[in-house]
């Protein structure tokens, strides 16, 4: 994205989701802000850019030649004004169309000849995520062709304090004393051709961290873990989709929006899923949170049960520990059923308690 | 000053669909009714005089503007976190009560932790009231995708679900601590489970 002109208008789009827009405008003639900037959405319903949103700039008024105490920054948080997430918007000048913000129209195009030399974000931190790419391949180009598109976008300050640190697999071995080091384990992203290689020069950490492995291609039946499935669902991607650039925009940032689904893991906190609670459950509920379990999936039924198929939805109830959710997104407005067999199939613990006999 | 109200019950009624079916139990309730966001003009419109409304979100209130003017409940209560000059010139009384930060439990009148609920300055504030009895219903605290609220919303924008179980174990622990007798209506409320 470049640098627009509208007769005497000069703005620029820093960062834009379906959340949050972030830029600069200004009138360069009449030396002020240009009155009556609105965001439109597709429903034709227009909010006026309010005051308070703006913000000083001075190296734009600087290379503008403004005043530099003029105000030319804005930095609009969607879901606040408009009560919604925003998949089409225009910024609009009076009735003049300058910019538009529309999923199918921002499409990146990921075959451009790129100049890769472009250094990627690479920043530490307590939430972390670490994207493990091939040199020259295409996931190193398509993260280049985003950062070339606006450097900071991965900086912290954009990404709700999520540190993205993005990573030649050579430069792995360098890192990986520290990331074990580390407290809080985070999330890790790596293309699915140099996996094996990964794999063999720092296998603790492969095995340790959560791992997402992605493709060319999103395919979710070699989602081992479930991440990746719910991150699909979040952005509501089809299980089969070709990831192009704007697509693994959402999916990496979508590891931002929702921070503490992602990162919180110290949560001991289980909620309601599914069946029919009773309220004798409670206190057999309680037992369980007291004894400090450590179970993903709690399964309160009230007669003993030997396999799965044995489940009667209408005498269990289904509980999920907070923690384990991220691992289960997709499977939230599942059957109670589905959500034990993923649950089974992710590798993670379940645990069946029976009601005792009176 | 004692602050406690003549009534010792209140009935707290939150969002969430399932109070369609606590209707004839919240007309019959013998007690103040407190109303959280669009709870409060459905149970107008169901006939039920609402004492005290709260909502302690910007979105809410621009969405629901023209509701709230219209209202017979003039008793508002909100937090200094939102968009204050939205309803500054609105005919009611409005209480704008102190919000301390995210995750935590306020026993003090006029202040709360806000728990991204509307719910947390409602059920810290009849605490602080010292009600003896809290009755809870449409308040659920579901999982993200399982959402929905009475006015037919299922918008799911942010993740605050382990910030609300966070904040409503702190103050279950609270009232359990004080020995408030504490009721949710609803089995599938998580409430049930903290």
């Amino acid at each position: 994205m470049s640098v627009c002109q509208v007769n005497n208008i000069r703005f620029h789009i820093d960062f834009a989701s379906d959340k949050r827009i972030s830029g600069w405008i200004a009138d360069i003639n009449a030396m002020q802000w240009p009155l009556g900037l609105q965001i439109r959405l597709a429903t034709g319903v227009s909010f006026e850019v309010y005051p308070r949103t703006i913000t000083l700039r001075d190296d734009v008024c600087r290379e503008l030649n403004l005043p530099l105490d003029l105000a030319t920054g804005f930095d609009i948080n969607l879901l606040d004004l408009t009560n919604d997430r925003c998949y089409q918007y225009s910024l609009m000048l009076g009735d003049h169309e300058l910019w538009t913000y529309d999923d199918f129209l921002s499409e990146l195009d990921n075959e451009v000849t790129l100049n890769l030399d472009i250094e990627l974000t690479k920043e530490f931190g307590e939430r972390q995520v670490i994207l493990i790419y091939e040199r020259n391949a295409w996931l190193h180009r398509q993260l280049a062709h985003i950062h070339r598109w606006r450097k900071a976008y991965f900086h912290k300050g954009y990404q709700s304090g999520i540190s993205y640190f993005f990573s030649d697999v050579t430069e792995l071995v360098a890192i990986k004393s520290k990331l074990l080091s580390s407290k809080n384990r985070g999330i890790l992203i790596i293309d699915r051709s140099i996996h094996e290689i990964a794999f063999s020069s720092s296998p603790t950490l492969l095995s340790s961290w959560p791992l997402i492995i992605l493709d060319k291609k999103i395919d979710l039946k070699r989602d081992f873990n479930g991440l990746l499935s719910g991150i699909a669902a979040i952005n509501k991607m089809p299980n089969e989709t070709l990831l192009r650039t704007s697509q693994l925009l959402k999916l990496l940032t979508s590891l931002s929006s929702y921070g503490d689904l992602f990162f919180d893991q110290k949560s001991d906190l289980y909620c309601i899923h599914s069946g029919v609670p009773r309220p004798w459950m409670q206190s057999l509920m309680k037992e369980q949170i007291q004894g400090s379990c450590h179970d993903d999936v709690i399964i309160i039924s009230e007669k003993p049960l030997k396999r799965i198929s044995e489940i009667e939805i209408d005498s269990v109830a289904v509980f999920i520990r907070v923690s384990a959710t991220r691992f289960l997104f997709d499977l939230i407005v599942a059957e109670s059923l589905e959500l034990i067999k993923g649950a089974y199939s992710r590798g993670l613990k379940v645990k069946i308690v029976t009601r005792e006999a009176p | 000053m004692n602050i406690k109200d003549t009534t010792s019950s209140v009935l707290i009624v939150g969002s969430a669909p399932t109070i369609k079916k606590y209707l004839k139990k919240i007309k019959q309730f013998d007690g103040e009714v407190w109303a959280l966001n669009d709870s409060w003009f459905w149970l107008e419109k169901n006939s039920v005089q609402v004492d005290r409304a709260y909502f302690t979100d910007t979105r809410f209130i621009r969405k629901a503007l023209e509701k709230i003017k219209q209202s017979k409940c003039n008793n508002l209560i909100t937090i200094d976190q939102i968009e204050l000059d939205l309803i500054r010139n609105l005919n009611k009384n409005i209480n704008v009560f102190h919000s301390l930060g995210t995750i935590g439990c306020s026993l003090r009148y006029g202040e709360v932790f806000h728990g991204c609920s509307v719910f947390f300055t409602s059920i810290q504030t009849a605490i602080a009231m010292k009600y003896d009895e809290i009755t809870v219903c449409g308040v659920l605290f579901p999982m993200p995708g399982q959402y929905t609220r009475i006015d037919g919303t299922q918008n799911f924008p942010e993740y605050v679900h382990n910030i609300q179980l966070k904040t409503a174990r702190i103050t279950l622990q609270r009232i359990r601590e004080i020995g408030l007798k504490l009721k949710v209506l609803e089995l599938n409320s998580n409430l049930n489970y903290l």
